[in-house]
C-alpha cells in the first residue's frame, strides 16, 4: 500500500496532467471566503445572514452565531472564533432558536383582572404598565422607604447586571435577591472562605488525571461546553483518565475511566480520608510542601511548613480510609489507591460540584477538596484547579443613590446561615411569610420562577398567591410560566435572541474572552428587554443612569472604553465578530506567590494586622484597633499577606475577611462556632433514618437547564420525562418493578411518579431530575394548550409531539433548607419513603 | 350580500365586502374600544348584523360601558393574547409547516404584502401574518376592485380579484376557518363566537364570489 509520501511524490510528478478550468472557472474568486459561520438554506439555497451573538440558555453563555433568513432566525450554532468554546455548542444552545417563536410567548404587557392565579388578564400599554410601577416606586422613595421595592432575579449577568442592578441601586433599594443559593452558592462561598475568588477553572488542556467529586461536568456544568469539550478532547486524544464519584451513573460517570458509587453526602468523608492517606504516606513532600508555604492550616499565621504538616496530620488522623469506607461505601483500598494516584500524577485536577456541595456538609466538603489540592500541590497551576479568569470590561458608571436601604429577607433567618455571601434564595418567600424583617410592597421577579425553582413548591405558591403577604407582584418574563401566572402585572421581556449584552463568562484558556450578545431579530410584538425598560423607568423617576441612554448604548460604550476591545475596533468590531481576546496574552496562573514590594505594603495608611498577617488599609484608627477579621468589609482594604518567607500578593479576599493565605484554618468559621479546620460533618437527617427511609437526590440532564428550557420543543423532545431512578435491591424490597407508579413521601408532602429500576444508581437512594413537571410554561413544557378542533390542519408540530407525559417536579417534596455555613439549598439531602402505588 | 353583475352592482358588492373585511379586521386586531362599542350598539350596525344572522346579546348592548369593555378585553386576552393557553391569531402557528410564531408562512405573507407595494404600519405590533393583517389586505384589495368597477376598469378589477383569489386560496382559506372554529369552541362571550361564525361564513361565500366576479371581469 502506498504511504502518504508516495501519494505526494505522484502528485509532484503529475503536474502536467492536471485538469484546470475544464469544469470550473476558478479564476473568478480571488480569495477563498473564510471558513465557518456562513449559512445557506439546504432547501431553498438562499444565503442566510450570520449574526455573531451569545447564548443565554444557561449561565455558561457561549458565544454563538445566529442565522437569519427572510427576517426569521432559523438556526443557532457556535461562533467558531471563540477561544472558550472553540466552535462547540450544546443542544441547549441550538434549541434556543425555539424561544423566539414559542407560540406561547407573551407579547404585550398584561394586567391581572381576576383572582391572583385565576388566569384572567387584560392587555395594557407599556405606558400604563410603567406608570403603575413608577407610581409605587415614587411613593416609596418619597416616603423614605425605597427598600419596599424588592427586585429578585434568577439570571442576570454582565452588562445586564450593571444596568438593571444599577438602576435599582440608583433608585435606592438594596432589596435585591438572586438565585445563586439554589444553584452553586455553596461552592462559591466555600471558595471565597479559602482562596478568595468564588469560581474555579479546571485546566483540562494541561492535566493528566481528573478526580471528580459530584460534578456532571460533561452534561451540565456552569461553564459547560468550554470545559466539557476540553475534557473530552483530553480523554479522547491524550488518554487522560477521569474517576468520578457519584451516587448515580451520570453520563459523566459513564464516560469516566471509573465510576465510584458513593453514598449521598459522604464525598467529604472520602476526601478527608484521601488527605489522611497523603499525609500518612508522605505524599505531600515536594509540591505539597512548597504549596503549604502559602496555606494557612493553624491559628498561628507564622507557622512554618513542618508545623503545618503536623497540624494537618493531627486534623485528619481519625479520617482513615477504613473509617470513610463505613460511611461512604467506598472501599478503603479504592480511597487509598486514588489518593496515591491523585497525589503522584502531575498535574492532576480535582473537580467538584453539587454532588459534593449541595448538602448540609457541603461547605466542609469543598474545603476538604481545597485541602487535598493544597497538600498535593495540585492547585492554581497548569493542569490543576485554578482561579478563574473572565473578561474585565470597563463599564460605564451608573451612580448609586446616596442612601441605599434594604429589607433583610435575602440572607435567611437570623443565625440560620453563617456566611450567606451569595444570599439564601430559598428562604426569601418563607421570610416574607414570616414577616419579622418586613415585607416588600412591590416584588419584581426577573428571569426568576420562585414557584418552580425553590423547594417546597406548595408553600411558595401559597405565599405568592397571598395578597396580604405580597401586595404587588411584577413578573418580567418572555413566557407565561409557573410563577408568572401568580403575578399582578407581566412585562413581556425579550428572549436572549433579541437582546444586547456585553458578556464576560470565565475562559478555561485562562486568558479572558470579551464577547457580546446582539439581537438576531427585532423583538416580537411589544416585547422589550428589561435592561432597556429600566432606562424608561429611570426617566419617569428622575433616576440618573449615567451617560448611556439604552442598553445597546451601554454595550457600545463598554466596547469603546475597554482597553483592547477599543483598539480592535470597539463596538463595530464586536458587532461584526462577536468575540475578542488578546492574542498576545499568556494564561493567568499563580498570582498568589508574587512578592509585594515594600513600597506597597509600607505605603501610607497600610498597617499589618498581626493576628492574620494581612497588610491592609483600615478606614480609621478604630478599625485598625478592631482588627482585620472583625472589621466589616475589611477585605476591600486588603493589600498583601505577610508570610514567614516574605510578603506576597497571596490569595486575595473577595467577599469575606479572610487572610491572603489559602485559608484552611478559618478564624471566620471559628467566630461562628464551627471548626476552623476542614471537618467531616454528618448530615443530621441521615443519622436518624429508619430502615424504610431513602435519600432523594436530584440531577440535571444535558438537554435542559433547571427551569428555563422545557418550553423549547427541540429540547422537550429530547428530554421531557423523569421517572425516579431506583436500584433493583431497593426496589425489590418495596415490591417495585420497572415502570411501576410509586409514591415519594417526605416530611413536607408526597408526589407520584414512575420507577425506573436500574443498577445505575446505588441502593438506598431515589434520584429524580429537575426540569420536568411544569404546570404552565407553554404547550411543550406542560402539555397545556388551547383546544384545536381541526386535527388535520394546524399546529403540525404539536401533533408531532409524540410524548404524552411531562414528568414530575421533585421540588414539591424537597424542603427549603440551607447549608448552615453558606446558604446553599440542600438538593441532595431529603429523606423520603418510597412505596408502590 | 348584494349579488350584482352590473358595474355599479359589482362596485357596490366590492365595497361592501371591503367594509366587512375591515370590520372583521378591527374585531380581531385589538380589544373593543369605547368607540367600537358605540358603533356596535348603533341601530344601523345592529340591524346589519341582525340581517347577517347575528343578534348581539343584551349584556353587550345594555351593560355599563366600563364593565362590558372590561369583559370584552379579558375575553380578547384569553382568546388571542394569553398569557397561557390561547388561540394564536397568527397564520404560521396554525399551518402545517409551522406551529410557531414567525414561521415560513409569515415571510410569505409579508412578501405578498410588500410585493403589492404595501407596508406595515409602524404602530402595528403583531406579526406580519396576523389575521387582521390578512383581512385588512383583502379589504384594501376589494376597495381597489370597487374603484375599478366604478371607473369601468375591468382589467383593474380583474387584477385586484386575481390577487384576492390567490391570497384567499394560499392563506386565508387555509387557516382562518380553523382559527374561527377554535374560537367558537372556547369563547366565553357570545360576541366572539358570533364574530368567528360570521368570519367563517363570509370567507366561505367569498371564496365562491371572488371567482364569479373574476370571471365577469375577465369577460370584460
Amino acid at each position: 500500500m502506498l504511504n502518504r509520501r508516495n501519494f505526494l511524490k505522484l502528485g509532484a510528478a503529475a503536474t502536467t496532467t492536471v485538469a484546470s478550468g475544464a469544469c470550473l472557472n476558478v479564476q473568478a474568486a480571488k480569495d477563498l471566503p473564510q471558513w465557518g459561520n456562513k449559512g445557506f438554506s439546504p432547501t431553498t439555497g438562499k444565503s442566510r445572514k450570520a449574526i455573531p451573538s451569545a447564548c443565554w440558555q444557561c449561565v455558561t453563555r457561549c458565544a454563538s452565531m445566529g442565522y437569519v433568513e427572510d427576517g426569521r432566525l432559523v438556526k443557532i450554532e457556535s461562533n467558531v472564533n471563540s477561544i472558550r468554546t472553540e466552535g462547540v455548542m450544546c443542544a441547549k444552545g441550538q434549541g434556543g432558536v425555539n424561544h423566539t417563536y414559542d407560540p406561547d410567548r407573551i407579547l404585550y404587557p398584561m394586567q391581572r383582572v381576576g383572582e391572583r392565579g385565576s388566569g384572567e388578564w387584560k392587555r395594557i400599554s407599556w405606558d400604563e404598565a410603567l406608570d403603575m410601577i413608577a407610581a409605587r416606586m415614587k411613593k416609596h422613595r418619597d416616603a423614605g422607604t425605597p427598600e419596599k421595592v424588592a427586585f429578585h432575579y434568577g439570571r442576570m449577568k454582565a452588562s445586564h447586571s450593571k444596568t438593571i442592578g444599577g438602576f435599582f441601586k440608583a433608585y435606592g433599594t438594596g432589596s435585591i435577591g438572586n438565585h445563586t443559593a439554589l444553584c452553586e452558592g455553596g461552592k462559591w462561598t466555600s471558595q471565597e472562605l479559602t482562596w478568595g475568588g468564588h469560581y474555579d477553572n479546571w485546566d483540562f488542556d494541561n492535566t493528566k488525571f481528573v478526580l471528580n467529586f459530584g460534578s456532571n461536568v460533561l452534561e451540565t456544568h456552569t461553564n459547560h461546553i468550554p470545559t466539557a469539550h476540553r475534557l473530552l478532547w483530553a480523554m479522547a486524544e491524550k488518554g487522560v483518565e477521569m474517576v468520578t464519584f457519584d451516587v448515580r451513573l451520570s453520563n459523566t460517570a459513564a464516560k469516566s475511566k471509573e465510576w465510584v458509587p458513593v453514598k449521598p453526602g459522604t464525598d467529604a468523608a472520602v476526601l478527608a480520608a484521601m488527605i489522611n492517606v497523603v499525609m500518612s504516606e508522605g505524599l505531600y513532600k515536594g509540591d505539597g510542601e512548597e504549596f503549604l508555604k502559602y496555606t494557612r492550616v493553624t491559628e498561628d499565621v507564622n507557622a512554618d511548613v513542618p508545623a503545618k504538616i503536623a497540624a494537618i496530620k493531627a486534623g485528619v488522623k481519625d479520617y482513615t480510609p477504613a473509617w470513610a469506607e463505613k460511611l461512604s461505601g467506598v472501599p478503603a483500598s479504592k480511597i487509598t489507591a486514588l489518593a496515591r494516584k491523585f497525589a503522584t500524577t502531575k498535574p492532576a485536577v480535582l473537580v467538584s460540584y453539587r454532588g459534593l456541595v449541595a448538602h448540609y456538609n457541603g461547605n466542609e466538603g469543598e474545603r476538604l477538596a481545597q485541602l487535598l489540592c493544597a497538600v498535593t500541590g495540585q492547585m492554581d497551576k497548569p493542569g490543576t484547579r485554578m482561579k478563574a479568569v473572565g473578561a474585565g470590561w470597563k463599564w460605564p458608571k451608573i451612580p448609586k443613590a446616596k442612601k441605599i436601604k434594604k429589607i433583610d429577607i435575602f440572607d435567611g433567618f437570623p443565625g440560620q446561615v453563617a456566611y450567606p455571601t451569595h444570599h439564601v434564595a430559598e428562604m426569601v418567600l418563607p421570610m416574607i411569610k414570616d414577616g419579622r424583617n418586613g415585607r416588600p410592597d412591590m416584588y419584581i421577579e426577573y428571569c426568576w420562577t420562585p414557584a418552580y425553582a425553590n423547594g417546597n413548591v406548595g408553600e411558595c405558591i401559597e405565599i405568592l398567591k397571598d395578597e396580604k403577604l405580597m401586595p404587588f407582584v411584577v413578573a418580567v418574563d418572555p413566557f407565561y410560566g409557573d410563577s408568572t401566572m401568580y403575578a399582578d402585572l407581566i412585562l413581556p421581556d425579550t428572549p436572549f435572541t433579541e437582546r444586547w449584552t456585553a458578556e464576560d463568562m470565565v475562559d478555561p484558556a485562562q486568558i479572558g474572552e470579551f464577547y457580546i450578545r446582539q439581537p438576531f431579530t427585532k423583538p416580537l410584538g411589544e416585547a422589550r428587554d428589561f435592561s432597556d425598560v429600566v432606562f424608561d423607568l429611570a426617566k419617569r423617576l428622575g433616576v440618573d443612569m449615567g451617560k448611556a441612554k439604552s442598553h445597546e448604548d451601554f454595550v457600545r460604550m463598554a466596547c469603546e472604553n475597554t482597553p483592547g476591545v477599543k483598539e480592535a475596533g470597539g463596538f463595530e468590531y464586536m458587532k461584526k465578530h462577536g468575540v475578542w481576546h488578546d492574542k498576545n496574552a499568556k494564561p493567568q496562573q499563580q498570582v498568589y506567590n508574587r512578592p509585594v514590594s515594600e513600597s506597597v505594603y509600607k505605603a501610607k495608611g497600610v498597617v499589618l494586622d498581626k493576628a492574620s498577617g494581612v497588610y491592609w488599609k483600615p478606614a480609621s484608627e478604630a478599625d485598625a484597633k478592631k482588627g482585620y477579621v472583625a472589621t466589616k468589609g475589611a477585605y476591600k482594604k486588603y493589600v498583601a499577606q505577610k508570610m514567614p518567607h516574605g510578603v506576597f500578593s497571596g490569595f486575595a479576599p473577595d467577599k469575606v475577611n479572610k487572610s491572603g493565605y489559602l485559608e484552611l484554618w478559618s478564624p471566620l468559621l471559628k467566630m461562628k462556632g464551627y471548626n476552623p479546620f476542614p471537618t467531616w460533618i454528618p448530615i443530621p437527617e441521615h443519622q436518624k433514618m429508619g430502615p424504610d427511609d431513602l435519600v432523594l437526590t436530584t440531577y440535571k440532564h444535558a438537554a435542559q437547564t433547571h427551569s428555563r428550557t422545557m418550553n423549547c420543543k427541540y429540547l422537550a423532545e429530547v428530554y421531557h420525562n423523569n421517572p425516579a431512578w431506583i436500584n433493583p435491591v431497593t426496589a425489590k424490597a418495596r415490591g417495585i418493578y420497572d415502570g411501576d407508579r410509586i409514591k415519594v413521601t417526605s416530611e413536607i408532602g408526597e408526589m407520584v411518579t414512575k420507577a425506573r429500576v436500574t443498577e445505575a444508581i446505588i441502593p438506598g437512594v431515589v434520584a429524580i431530575s429537575h426540569h420536568c413537571g411544569h404546570w404552565a410554561y407553554g404547550r411543550y413544557a406542560s402539555g397545556r394548550r388551547a383546544p384545536s378542533t381541526d386535527e388535520e390542519r394546524g399546529d403540525r408540530d404539536f401533533k408531532l409531539k409524540w410524548w404524552t407525559e411531562n414528568g414530575v417536579h421533585p421540588n414539591w417534596v424537597i424542603p427549603n433548607s440551607p447549608d448552615p455555613i453558606n446558604g446553599q439549598q440542600r438538593w441532595m439531602d431529603t429523606v423520603v419513603r418510597v412505596t408502590r402505588v | 350580500m348584494t349579488v350584482g353583475s352590473s358595474s355599479n352592482g359589482l362596485a357596490r358588492t366590492a365595497i361592501e365586502v371591503s367594509n366587512l373585511y375591515g370590520f372583521l379586521a378591527a374585531v380581531f386586531r385589538e380589544e373593543v374600544s369605547e368607540h367600537f362599542l358605540a358603533q356596535l350598539r348603533s341601530p344601523k350596525l345592529r340591524e346589519t348584523l341582525t340581517d347577517a344572522g347575528i343578534k348581539l346579546d343584551d349584556p353587550l348592548l345594555q351593560g355599563p360601558d366600563e364593565e362590558v369593555l372590561r369583559d370584552l378585553a379579558v375575553e380578547f386576552a384569553a382568546l388571542f393574547l394569553g398569557p397561557g393557553e390561547h388561540i394564536s391569531p397568527h397564520e404560521s402557528v396554525h399551518l402545517p409547516q409551522g406551529g410557531y410564531l414567525w414561521g415560513p408562512e409569515t415571510v410569505t405573507v409579508r412578501k405578498f404584502v410588500n410585493a403589492l407595494g404595501f407596508d406595515y404600519a409602524d404602530e402595528f405590533s403583531g406579526m406580519p401574518d396576523h389575521v387582521s393583517v390578512e383581512l385588512e389586505l383583502m379589504a384594501e384589495l376589494t376597495r381597489r376592485e370597487s374603484v375599478a368597477w366604478e371607473q369601468g376598469d375591468t382589467d383593474g378589477a380583474a387584477n385586484s380579484l386575481a390577487y384576492q383569489s390567490q391570497f384567499m386560496a394560499e392563506h386565508l382559506a387555509k387557516w382562518v376557518p380553523t382559527f374561527c372554529s377554535e374560537i367558537t369552541k372556547i369563547a366565553g362571550l357570545s360576541f366572539y363566537r358570533d364574530m368567528a361564525r360570521l368570519t367563517m361564513d363570509f370567507l366561505e361565500s367569498e371564496q365562491t364570489d371572488i371567482e364569479r366576479r373574476l370571471d365577469i371581469a375577465k369577460d370584460g
